[in-house]
């Protein structure tokens, strides 16, 4: 009894805020429980956790990947055009959905490997390499594309972003594996706390025989397949992709992860977090859009939510340091 | 009632915890208004938590303080600074990118006329003014505050004291880093402010200078204060009895224990300015100390060896067997431990727990798989071995963060971490620097221990009567290079501080 007290006192304060936001959901907005609505937060939410888990690890360093939204977008497009059955580079053929799969995750791995390797041997800040990368990327995506939408994806595809069991969509079900991961991999493995050790203290990680480089260097190799992923969801769920496609979600993943808690100075931060930050930012989203208050609205809530995350996870640690 | 002011700070029965470790208890101590009160402690004797209090950072438990006859509450620094508290810590309080003149009135600058501009002019003459108050002419007020040597640095930290008008002055170890003319400066000064009638605290672990320029000394020792005399009163051997509060050749453990053969070798480490063939050996269950003075190469030397910084040539061996490259990873591979100086910074990640500050030193033993998974009961167990072993006082070593530890226990830890992997050879830095005298014989005992077991130990210290209690042999490392070694039975106080100068000591 007493430990299970102990728990609920020391668990997140997020964890309160998102249950009684969601009962408060339920309880004055008109359709908010109806199982379309429910599915609508769990698909939407799916580019978020995915991309949110790669960020939350650049971010656990004190870096940022700025570009993951044009890793989206990039390899949306490219991935839409070879499995197009309309305009495709290999219509309608066995392998075209797998090939343009591996496509996808080699963008998000190339861009990973630039970054990483960028930040680690010239010592740049993450953001100025990332704002780079950003700028190239979505570039590419509109140079390819001619800054024309890519239609026809095949059904095998498509079925992966559009068919769900229950309220569950297919695509929750991959971003739920992929958060599996990234906390299986921070909580359990040997990397995971070589990445807390190193953005915690990396003079102290180097003296302690970590390989610090090379620490930092898998980090944004993993932010860039995740953004990759978040890109096969993304294009799946629209059935089409567009050199424009989450060119304006990045705020929402940095978002997610400062209501998750995770320390933007690095070394401090859960893929948990991450995951109610997630869902709080959809849930806003979806339940203001019910009541029909305007996006400009929402958007001011939004930062307001963020500013107080931010000073509660401040308000906290100084109250552990005293 | 002419003395109605005769105090310019007073503490009466001041007391301080963290976290249920007493800091300071019942401080009474006053310093009277135009005088130079010298404060003697070693290190963690509660020195810079007075200040802190004094300062507002920290705030007391229990007991008053008076300035000026009157109570005073520090609630934060800005109040102990309008109150005309100033202090002059060792690590400096400057801004290294702007000029002396802007050091000297950041918080006011001066303005043109009655314009909301800065005014250049005006501030370079009125800082000019202040420096040549203090006598202080070889300061341009227009030069960038980092291209100054540091006993400049010091001076113009003063003179912002002056200028913001402190009547009380608080000067932390100021003189560690000048040179002897740069000292003699600041003494003259201290001096000279006294006369004006401003009130100085002076930190120094020189007992010299202490005695030379403060009219009263106080010894504080672990959070009390042990005595306050006027100096006229006072040897320097009974402040350091004060100091210790035991006689000092009882603090070294000694252990039965035999010295093999040469186990590790440094060759020839060339590192372009600084170090030029320099060459060393160590003997299995050796400890070996190195003294020098600040500045003399040692910390240096030691990162040198084990790849923190680069070297240009040069070798390392263990046990016959070259390490190279030399980085740290291959060195902890090659059975070697580094405790820096520095364990805030370097040794400990200070918001993460005992337990994973300890297992972080063997990652690679503590996982298996491609997947690199954790053993989570390995590395409770090491922990607890550890933990046991080394005697870190903790209430749970998964859950309690190191920052919340002690400075003696903290330093348990960073040993815990190196001695977890059982490597044979240690370079220690500064181990005992910043522990109280209880934690500091521990760390001593854990050290022969160590030897004890075939380990070798090259320790820098810059407390020679530790090096002469603690080591085997003792180098002496002087402006980047090795000037003498002494064995046990023929060390001499005397011939080691000439050896530390730069002569030669024999």
């Amino acid at each position: 009894m007493k430990r299970t007290l102990e728990k609920l006192k020391s668990t997140n304060t997020i964890v309160w805020f998102l249950l009684g936001y969601v009962i408060l959901c339920f309880a004055f907005i008109p359709n908010f429980g109806t199982a379309y609505n429910i599915r609508n937060v769990f698909s939407q939410v799916c580019v978020l956790l995915i991309v949110g888990c790669g960020q939350t690890y650049a971010v656990l360093n004190g870096g940022v990947d700025f570009s993951a939204t044009s890793v989206i977008a990039l390899s949306g497009v490219v991935g839409a055009s070879i499995m197009s059955t309309t305009s495709g580079l290999l219509p309608n053929q066995w392998y075209s959905v797998p090939i343009a799969l591996i496509v996808m995750l080699l963008i998000g791995l190339v861009f990973g490997v630039i970054n990483g390797l960028s930040i680690v041997t010239f010592k740049m800040p993450s953001f100025i390499v990332t704002m780079a990368t950003q700028m190239i990327g979505s570039g590419l995506a509109l140079l390819y594309t001619q800054s024309q939408t890519i239609g026809g994806l095949p059904d095998s595809f498509t079925v992966f972003g559009t068919k769900s069991v229950w309220v569950f969509p297919y695509t929750f079900f991959f971003a739920l594996l992929i958060v599996l991961i990234a906390q299986f991999i921070l909580n359990r493995t040997k990397l995971g706390r070589q990445i807390y050790a190193v953005g915690n203290n990396p003079k102290t990680a180097l003296i302690s025989g970590i390989p610090v480089k090379k620490t930092i260097f898998k980090l944004y190799v993993i932010s860039g397949l995740c953004s990759a992923c978040g890109g096969i969801v993304m294009i799946a769920q629209m059935e089409s992709a567009a050199p424009s496609f989450a060119s304006n979600m990045f705020i929402d993943f940095m978002s997610a992860i400062i209501i998750g808690g995770t320390s933007p100075l690095g070394g401090s931060g859960k893929i948990a977090g991450t995951l109610m930050g997630a869902f709080l930012i959809i849930l806003i989203n979806i339940s203001m859009n019910l009541l029909g208050v305007d996006w400009y609205v929402i958007s001011i809530i939004k930062g307001l939510i963020v500013l107080l995350a931010a000073a509660m996870d401040l308000a906290k640690k100084s109250r552990v340091r005293a | 009632m002419a003395d109605m002011c005769e105090y310019a700070l007073r503490l009466k029965e001041m007391s301080k915890s963290f976290a249920q470790v007493r800091v300071l208890s019942d401080v009474t101590l006053s310093l009277r208004k135009g005088t130079i009160l010298g404060l003697v402690g070693e290190n963690g004797a509660g020195k810079s938590t007075m200040m802190n209090i004094l300062g507002g950072i920290h705030h007391r438990d229990t007991g008053e303080i008076w300035l000026n006859d009157e109570p005073f509450e520090p609630k934060d620094p800005k109040t102990c600074a309008c109150a005309g508290i100033a202090f002059i810590h060792q690590e400096l309080n400057l801004f290294s990118n702007l000029t002396v003149a802007e050091n000297l009135f950041i918080t006011d600058l001066p303005k043109a006329g009655k314009s909301p501009f800065v005014s250049n002019r005006k501030m370079r003459k009125m800082a000019r003014e202040k420096l040549m108050q203090l006598g202080i002419d070889n300061i341009s007020p227009s030069a960038i505050v980092g291209t100054l040597p540091m006993g400049q640095r010091q001076l113009v930290e003063i003179t912002k004291a002056i200028v913001r008008d402190a009547d009380i002055i608080f000067l932390d170890e100021p003189t560690t880093s000048l040179s002897t003319t740069e000292k003699d400066k600041l003494f003259h000064i201290m001096h000279e402010l006294k006369n004006k009638g401003k009130s100085i605290i002076f930190i120094s672990h020189i007992l010299e200078d202490v005695f030379a320029h403060c009219d009263e000394i106080t010894v504080l020792r672990d959070g009390k204060i042990i005595l306050q005399k006027p100096r006229a009163e006072l040897t320097p051997a009974e402040v350091i009895k004060a100091m210790v509060g035991r006689e000092l050749n009882k603090i070294y453990p000694t252990v039965e224990k035999t010295i093999g053969g040469v186990v590790f070798e440094a060759n020839e480490i060339c590192q372009t300015g600084r170090f030029d063939h320099i060459s060393m050996n160590l003997r299995e269950g050796e400890i070996v100390g190195m003294f020098g003075l600040m500045g003399a190469g040692r910390t240096e030397f030691l990162r040198c060896l084990f790849g923190v910084d680069a070297i240009d040539h040069g070798s390392i061996s263990h046990h016959g067997q070259e390490i190279k490259p030399i980085t740290p990873i291959n060195c902890i591979r090659s059975s070697m431990a580094f405790i820096t100086e520095n364990r805030r910074e370097e040794g400990l990640i200070m918001p993460m727990t005992v337990e994973q500050n300890i297992v972080v030193t063997s990652l690679p033993e503590l996982s298996h798989g491609a997947m690199g998974l954790m053993d989570a009961a390995g590395e409770d167990k090491m922990t607890k071995e550890m933990v046991d072993e080394l005697q870190v006082r903790t209430y749970d070593p998964g859950k309690q963060a190191v920052i919340n530890l002690s400075g003696g226990n903290q330093q348990k830890v960073v040993l815990s971490k190196w001695v977890a992997r059982r490597p044979q050879v240690f370079l220690l830095d500064e181990p005992t620097r910043g522990v109280d005298v209880g934690a500091k014989y521990e760390i001593y005992t854990i050290i022969n221990e160590l030897a004890k077991n075939k380990s070798t130990i090259l320790m820098v210290s810059s407390e020679m009567e530790e090096l002469m209690g603690m080591c085997d042999r003792i180098l002496v490392m002087a402006h980047n290079r090795i000037t003498a070694e002494f064995h046990k039975g023929e060390y001499d106080q005397e011939k080691i501080i000439i050896a530390a100068i730069g002569g030669e000591g024999k």
